[in-house]
């Protein structure tokens, strides 16, 4: 009588399962360290002592099968994916007692950065948020972009970091697209 | 230890597991898929282990897979696919792969490695295909959080944009972005 035989099958699972990840992966392999847009946010779960409650890590092969599934439903938004290396967030919850503390980082953040050759293009107060714009450049185009946002009326602040050629017009009419409230919602990326 | 399916059941069961696993089969083969399950332990065994690794597998980060190993790997499949079929693949099979290679893969995993890399060959094709849609669910996941950060980024843009010093830098960051969410936006409504 035939067995079925796992111990046949397994192997040809993992194989191809091992073949797969390694084709989809860039032929490539990306070391976003050396990236000049790159920003390491790890600093952060330091200064809040706490896990993000939102936390949004795409690159590489990820962030490229995301483009390909969106391809057909929304080529605009693949188009802008595929020149993107990568999107860095982290949301923390903002206590009023800690909302001085995080200023005080975020200065320092931006002028840290500052010195490693980026440009705050936007610096905004009010109503007691803040904002912090800041790129960096590679001749021509736009290599990072980093927004810092400390809202103590939110309880929140969150700092994004996107890597790539970066289009603000781009971002700006693609992103108006979507309703980022339904997306904050049960969809919102929250930390498990 | 005697089953109560009978061999021919056990093959047809054997061929569907994988699917089965990943739900792509239809109602009645799921159904039937259910039934057989339930009687065959072994089944059984064996479905829980690719669920494990499915499960671990789905676990592992994407790594670049080296240009050489890709390489090496198709070079493979084209002898091997030469062997078989000369008359269709005579030309690939002029070119020696390395020999490390073949010593490391072995004559016996050397058909699973064809069937692999082919296979791989369909997934990569299906990711790019214009068609392909975020079946997966993280796949699914990491859409959202990408429209999310984007559009959080033209939120912020849109606000900033307000208030942002006028330099050239600006010019090229934050009004384009206002500009293209503003032009984006309906025309307010006058009473």
């Amino acid at each position: 009588m035939p067995e079925i035989t796992p111990m046949k099958t397994l192997p040809r699972l993992l194989a191809l399962f091992g073949l797969a990840l390694c084709l989809a992966a860039p032929a490539a392999a990306q070391n976003l360290d050396r990236e000049p847009g790159y920003v390491d946010l790890s600093e952060l779960e330091s200064l809040f002592r706490a896990e993000p409650k939102i936390e949004v890590n795409l690159k590489g092969a990820l962030l490229r099968m995301v483009a390909s599934a969106s391809r057909r439903d929304d080529p605009e938004f693949a188009r802008l994916l595929l020149k993107l290396k990568a999107i860095h967030v982290r949301g923390y919850d903002l206590s009023r007692a800690q909302a001085d503390e995080v200023e005080r980082f975020t200065s320092g953040f931006s002028r840290r950065l500052e010195g490693r050759g980026w440009e705050t293009v936007a610096r905004v107060r009010e109503d007691g948020e803040r904002v912090d714009m800041l790129v960096h450049t590679d001749g021509e185009t736009i290599a990072g972009l980093v927004v810092l946002v400390v809202s103590p009326e939110d309880d929140e602040s969150i700092f994004v970091n996107i890597v790539g050629d970066i289009d603000p017009e781009e971002i700006g009419r693609i992103g108006s697209k979507f309703d980022i409230d339904a997306l904050s919602g049960d969809a919102l990326p929250r930390k498990k | 230890m005697s089953t109560p399916i009978n061999p021919d059941e056990a093959a047809w069961l054997d061929a569907r597991l994988e699917a089965h696993l990943d739900g792509a089969l239809g109602p009645e083969e799921t159904r039937e898929a259910a039934r057989l399950l339930a009687l065959h332990p072994p089944a059984q065994e064996a479905l829980a282990e690719a669920a494990a690794i499915r499960d671990a597998l789905g676990r592992i980060p994407a790594y670049a897979c080296p240009d050489h190993v890709t390489e090496a790997v198709f070079r493979r499949v084209r002898q091997e696919e030469a062997a078989r079929r000369p008359w269709l693949l005579s030309r690939q099979a002029e070119r020696p792969g390395p020999s490390w290679f073949a010593e490391w893969l072995g004559p016996a995993l050397r058909p699973v490695a064809a069937a692999a890399a082919l296979s791989a060959l369909v997934l990569a094709s299906a990711l790019v295909q214009p068609g392909a849609r975020p079946v997966d669910p993280q796949l699914a996941e990491a859409t959202r959080e990408a429209q999310w950060a984007i559009a959080y980024l033209s939120e912020v843009g849109r606000k900033t944009g307000h208030t942002v010093r006028q330099d050239v830098l600006a010019e090229r960051v934050v009004a384009p972005m206002q500009h293209a969410v503003e032009a984006a936006l309906p025309a307010p409504v006058k009473d």
